[in-house]
């Protein structure tokens, strides 16, 4: 019965979380994949076979015969432990990434001021050149582009 | 001589402890830390390299395989660290590329990526290096995710918007990845019982087949889009162009052989039938690979993109070597395996030295634009980065006498041996375009003249440090190719350990003592 019930629940969370992931908004991807991740760790955690009931530890050793039947397997509770702190790592990544995606759109808008024919003579754009060769040679292509088509080699 | 099996536990240590030590000494951001930081790591990785050698020795070369298990717990119970032949070889490697790769960065690095670009490159250097020796599949999920945690930020590393962009699918489809094999982990524990590699290897043979195809099904997704086979393989050009070269050119070397690695380790050891019965399945991969690479390398125009793409038409080969492996006879089998761990051999160097050879003229020139001759005239303004170039791109094309001609021989022998038509014939053809799109990387990038220019004056590349290693890279794949007898030896090596799946079992030596859960009810 229990099995049962965490077979639901982690059919449940990973149906939302593949939900979220298709979506095409960032944030709801990385909550996706927050759950994704959660998911998992419940399927883990179901491992442990918690219906047996009794916690790991021997209380009288000189009763002890060896039967372990009745407690319940401490590893995999390790194993999500691992697991969590990983996934709360990379989603922490993940949100921090999308912060400098956000607050990089300010700089997109200053991309526009050295695709200006005019600006481009001047020395800060000369500079930003050489700094950041791979991501203005869109915006030199571009410019390229915009010419007549006689004008081009 | 024999060494002592404490020194697996040293390829892990060693870079966490210079990678902690080089993020505590830095404590303020200038360029005298940064040097600091680097001289650390030089020592480290060449330390690294000391130990991989001492082990390539006793693995190889005396061909026996190293256990340790850590704190002596017996071994299902504890995390055991296993080094055979193959293990070797690819700590052998990493450890070359990493050497290399430190001092490319003294002569490319700016302030900008220099900034804890070192301790990074340790912890991912830890994190392949553990995967390589991981004894269980946790332990190879967790030292999968040290090194996708260290790559994510050295990918971002400058923080520019295309490497924002690209970092967010490369983490995204990662940890995906990452996600299916933990849960595959959690599957296996739930019905086998133990995690353990060898003693997964004793239980899986008594497993029922419907539970085999679904863990070998869902580990060869987890694998297959970490390296980048057919139809997974979307994140990797979207963003292996976009960091600082020398990251791109680590990454290349690196990142898609460690799931190679496991795709080879999981399916000899664990699969042995499956590999036969999936024969079609893994050379169907292999060749659509293959082709999905070269024809995309053909659609897009700058350097490193080309050299991305290449990436994964070359993972294909290897693929194909896996897919060899499963042939009738007992001979015919280990010379697929062979053949593929020495293609793997020959790719990360070449790939490494294509690709800093790539990202020292993008330096330079100020882009990578292969179109509207941003690039022409290196032959005359830097010919010995173009002659490098030349040298490499001839090894990756697979001409002889370079490394590359061996290996894809090696392959072709073992596809007409085992009458695999067809994917013999799509490994001639993709190294054909293969050798078409290197002549088209020539043309365009490197001769001809220069009718535009990025930048007003071109940076000179500084040649010390940024070509001795693309130099030393070429020499070794020149040196694979010219004394191929040693390496094929070596890689015939590391496929017999693999076949020998009793061996493994034996040296691991598993206590079989509590029943799996998942079998009681």
């Amino acid at each position: 019965m229990i099995a049962l019930v965490f077979a639901v629940l982690v059919a449940v969370l990973m149906g939302s979380a593949t939900y979220l992931l298709l979506q095409r908004n960032p944030v709801r991807m990385v909550i996706g994949l927050g759950l994704f991740t959660h998911a998992v760790n419940l399927l883990v955690f179901s491992t442990s076979v918690s219906h047996r009931g009794q916690p790991p530890i021997v209380v009288d050793k000189a009763a002890f015969n060896g039967d372990i039947s009745q407690f319940v397997d401490p590893l995999p509770q390790a194993l999500i432990l691992t697991a969590i702190v990983i996934s709360f790592g990379i989603v922490a990544f993940l949100i921090a990434l999308l912060h400098r995606r956000n607050s990089l759109e300010a700089v997109e808008s200053c991309t526009d001021r050295v695709d200006d024919p005019f600006a481009m003579e001047s020395t800060t754009a000369l500079e930003a050149v050489e700094e950041d060769y791979e991501w203005l040679e869109d915006v030199v292509l571009k410019r390229e582009l915009r010419k007549p088509k006689g004008k081009r080699k | 001589m024999s060494i002592n099996a404490n020194w697996l536990a040293a390829p892990v240590i060693i870079p966490l402890l210079f990678a902690a030590s080089s993020l505590l000494v830095a404590t303020r951001v200038n360029l005298r830390q940064m040097r600091v930081q680097r001289n650390l790591a030089l020592i480290a990785s060449v330390l690294n390299l000391g130990v991989a050698l001492l082990l390539l020795h006793s693995t190889v070369i005396q061909d026996q395989r190293m256990v340790l298990h850590a704190g002596l717990w017996q071994a299902p119970f504890g995390i055991t660290l296993v080094a055979d032949a193959l293990s070797a070889i690819m700590l052998t490697l990493t450890a070359v590329l990493m050497v290399t790769i430190v001092l490319y960065a003294i002569g490319t690095l700016d302030q900008r990526e220099g900034l804890n670009f070192h301790p990074l490159l340790l912890f991912l250097l830890m994190g392949v290096n553990g995967a390589f020796l991981a004894g269980d599949l946790f332990n190879l999920y967790v030292f999968f995710e040290v090194l996708l945690m260290a790559s994510f930020v050295l990918l971002s590393l400058g923080g520019r918007p295309a490497q924002v962009n690209g970092g967010m699918r490369y983490v995204v489809l990662n940890l995906l990845a990452s996600t299916v094999f933990l849960t595959t982990a959690g599957v296996v524990y739930g019905t086998l019982g133990t995690l353990n590699l060898a003693h997964l290897a004793v239980r899986m043979e008594v497993a029922p087949l419907t539970l085999r195809i679904i863990v070998a099904g869902m580990l060869l997704i987890a694998y297959g889009s970490k390296a980048g086979l057919f139809p997974l393989f979307f994140w990797l050009p979207a963003s292996y162009h976009t960091p600082h070269p020398a990251v791109t050119a680590i990454f290349g070397g690196l990142l898609t052989k460690v799931g190679i690695y496991a795709l080879f380790r999981i399916f000899t050891l664990l699969f042995p039938d499956l590999l036969l019965e999936w024969q079609p399945l893994l050379l169907g991969i292999a060749a659509l690979t293959m082709l999905a690479g070269v024809f995309g390398a053909m659609a897009v125009n700058t350097i490193r993109r080309v050299l991305s793409f290449h990436i994964i038409s070359q993972v294909g080969y290897m693929v194909m070597g896996l897919g060899l492996a499963s042939t009738g006879n007992e001979l015919a089998i280990g010379f697929g395996l062979a053949a593929g761990i020495f293609y793997i051999m020959h790719h990360m160097i070449v790939k490494t030295a294509l690709l800093m050879a790539g990202g020292a003229a993008e330096l330079t020139m100020g882009t990578g634009q292969l179109k509207e001759g941003y690039l022409g005239g290196l032959v005359k303004r830097f010919p010995l980065l173009a002659a490098i170039f030349f040298l490499a791109a001839f090894s990756l094309a697979g001409l002889p006498p370079s490394s590359g001609f061996v290996s894809k021989l090696g392959l072709l022998q073992a596809a007409l041996d085992s009458q695999q038509w067809m994917i013999a014939a799509v490994s001639l053809l993709v190294s054909a375009l293969t050798l078409m799109s290197m002549v088209r990387l020539w043309q365009k990038g490197f001769a001809g003249k220069q009718h535009k220019a990025a930048l007003p004056t071109p940076r000179r590349p500084i040649y010390g440090f940024t070509i001795a290693p693309i130099m030393i890279l070429v020499v070794i794949s020149l040196g694979m190719g010219i004394f191929s007898d040693t390496f094929i030896q070596w890689s015939q090596v590391a496929a017999g350990q693999l076949i020998d799946r009793a061996g493994y079992i034996q040296a691991v030596a598993p206590t079989d003592l509590i029943a799996p859960v998942g079998m009681e009810h």
